[in-house]
């Protein structure tokens, strides 16, 4: 067992769930603001946070994703939540495939 | 009549008090992650947090001593300056990361930096130890925290497989990510642990003049309202398990946490987490900073008491405003109040063997404990506890060092 | 040797049962062909910190000369002025707000915590 040295597919595998987390976040409140259910305040914040969270994780378009998402938040803008989301679970499916297939080459 | 009531309001302390910041952020995080997977590292820490709060309940009631008081006069201030210091330093940790919670929880709702409302937070709880008794303190919490028991409602509506959840409680291998999941386990278990748990404990037992005809009720509040207590943070852990799991969400924010309980309340979900977080971490807050005030009182041998007024116990007022002011300082620099508990909650269980050794002796003491020592089962279940708290903290370290990247 | 252990780190009290500290030190006579025989005991945190290194002695001495608002960094209770001992006390019979234990007590009283609102009820009602 090696401490503290991480080889560089764990690094890549923590990287990838991590984003794969940040994009499910950004996409889960989008969708629970556009449904009423949490307040545009905290909707915003969120994405704000994914936004930086994906940006270093190196996923830069669902970074821009999350923040378009937080622009129509923070314009009351629900219809134009929509496209953007749609886009983001695409993210979300590759990144999901790139997931399991980094899990099965352990 | 009037142990009754006690029994009553004991039970109900016991549940309401159990559930804060350190519970929350570990069973959210183990529950989303893992599912159900570390259900068994919070029945194990149950049972040892159920172990150490009925062992210093009944040692109040026996000796009228709180722990500090006992070890300082029975191992002298040599041995007990060091557990002493570090008790100090875990309950200002903790102090600032409940303050932490409480002004995230007011952030989730308002939109305004935690940061901002650190120092109102800090001022409102400093005001209620100021001007509160013990027992305003100790009940008002109490039953504003059963406000938590929302995410046992949210899980029964879900109707988790019981199979799933029945073979969480057991103990297994993860298939990934050992070093997270080891660390979750000891964080887990390092929340229920707190040192302020069982201090805060034999100190309002003392504080309430307990004697040995408490002993039932003791025993009867500890065990039941521990376990009470722990089902809401089960449910959390299920909450998590059922709705981020699924999602790949794992929690390294409380934002992503937030939300869980929107599926079950689509309305008053989001609020009722930001109510439970807040109310929670306002009565832990309370406690810790009361514990710290009565450790250190008690150490000294100074006077204390929450009943007294702040003048007449001058010192002992100074310790939980000094704490409460350095505590708002520290979230004030903006240190994540998620990151905070986790380093903390692991710290809990490193440090658990100094903290509690010297005090699991005193136990077994028969010229302080008389016929009151600790039986035969106890002692092997302290046998245990030692047991694990040295693992942990072996097992932790590296863990803490690795960190949760 | 027997009553050191049961003198030391004890809680004393005053007359009126008022807790003024712990039993930091104790003030030892030691006297040839007899057994050693207490003289006083002390309170204090420069007794305490002597206790556990001399350089913690030293520095709690040049904080008790600089910060200091004690009259006497440590304070020794002579041994006649002990009333009785048992197993949760030493009370002693002085009044604690006289003495030297209670300095910083006082202190604060009357600097810090009596300044702040609410600290008393008696002022304002």
């Amino acid at each position: 067992m090696c401490w503290g040295c991480k080889s560089q597919h764990d690094r890549e595998t923590a990287r990838v769930q991590k984003a794969l987390s940040w994009v499910s976040t950004a996409g889960s409140v989008a969708q629970l603001w556009v449904e009423n259910r949490v307040p545009a305040r905290y909707a915003e914040r969120t994405l704000d946070e994914a936004r930086t969270e994906l940006t270093s994780n190196g996923e830069a378009e669902s970074a821009l994703l999350a923040a378009t998402l937080r622009d129509a938040v923070h314009r009351a803008d629900r219809a134009g939540v929509a496209a953007p989301l749609a886009s983001l679970m695409a993210h979300r499916g590759s990144l999901h495939a790139q997931s399991d297939q980094l899990e099965s080459e352990k | 009549m009037k142990k009754g009531l006690q029994l009553f309001l004991g039970i109900l302390t016991a549940i309401g008090g159990f559930f804060d910041i350190g519970n929350l952020v570990t069973a959210a995080q183990a529950g989303a992650t893992f599912r159900f997977q570390l259900l068994w590292a919070l029945a194990l820490g149950t049972i040892i947090v159920i172990f150490l709060v009925e062992m210093s309940g009944r040692f109040a009631a026996v000796t009228k001593k709180s722990i500090p008081t006992g070890v300082r006069e029975h191992f002298g201030v040599r041995v007990w300056i060091a557990p002493f210091a570090i008790l100090v330093l875990l309950h200002f940790l903790t102090l600032a990361a409940e303050l932490g919670g409480i002004a995230f929880a007011l952030q989730l709702v308002t939109g305004i930096s935690f940061q901002i409302w650190v120092l109102p937070v800090g001022v409102l709880v400093w005001l209620f130890l100021w001007r509160a008794t013990f027992d305003a303190i100790e009940y008002s919490t109490a039953t504003l925290g059963l406000i938590a028991l929302c995410f046992v409602v949210a899980a029964f509506m879900y109707h988790p497989p019981r199979s799933d959840v029945l073979s969480g409680l057991l103990p297994s291998l993860p298939k990934q990510d050992g070093a997270k999941y080891w660390l979750y386990a000891v964080s887990i278990i390092g929340a229920l642990i707190a040192p302020y748990m069982f201090y805060f404990y034999s100190s309002g037992a003392v504080e309430d003049e307990w004697d040995k005809s408490y002993l039932m009720v003791n025993r009867i509040v500890s065990i039941t309202g521990m376990s009470f207590g722990a089902v809401i943070t089960a449910a959390v852990i299920i909450m998590t398990g059922l709705v981020l799991h699924p999602l790949d969400i794992g929690v390294d924010s409380i934002n992503q946490a937030a939300f869980v309980l929107t599926g079950a309340f689509p309305f008053w979900g989001f609020l009722l987490f930001a109510a439970s977080m807040g109310i929670a971490c306002t009565g832990a807050a309370a406690e810790v900073g009361l514990s710290l005030a009565y450790s250190t009182a008690q150490t000294f041998g100074w006077n204390w008491g929450e009943s007294l007024e702040p003048k007449k116990d001058a010192r002992f007022a100074l310790t939980y405003t000094v704490a409460i002011v350095l505590a708002m300082l520290l979230m004030m620099l903006g240190i994540d109040p998620l990151k905070l508990t986790i380093y903390t909650m692991a710290l809990n269980a490193m440090v658990l063997p100094i903290v509690s050794i010297p005090f699991l002796m005193l136990m077994n003491d028969g010229r302080l404990m008389r016929e009151f020592t600790n039986g035969i089962f106890t002692n092997a279940a302290t046998a245990i506890i030692v047991l694990i708290s040295f693992v942990l903290f072996v097992v932790s370290i590296p863990l803490v060092i690795m960190g949760s990247g | 040797m027997h009553l050191f252990r049961e003198l030391l780190d004890k809680q004393i009290e005053d007359r009126d049962d008022e807790r003024m500290g712990r039993v930091d030190a104790i003030g030892v006579e030691l006297r040839p062909g007899a057994p050693p025989r207490v003289v006083d005991i002390e309170l204090g945190g420069v007794s305490i910190a002597a206790r556990l290194h001399p350089r913690l002695e030293a520095l709690a001495m040049r904080l008790h000369k600089k910060l200091g608002v004690r009259r006497s960094a440590r304070y020794h209770i002579p041994w006649e002025k002990i009333l009785d001992v048992n197993d949760d006390r030493v009370k002693v019979d002085v009044c604690a707000d006289d003495t030297p234990a209670m300095d910083w007590e006082k202190w604060l009283r009357r600097h810090v915590i009596g300044k702040i609102p609410g600290a008393s009820t008696e002022e304002e009602e």
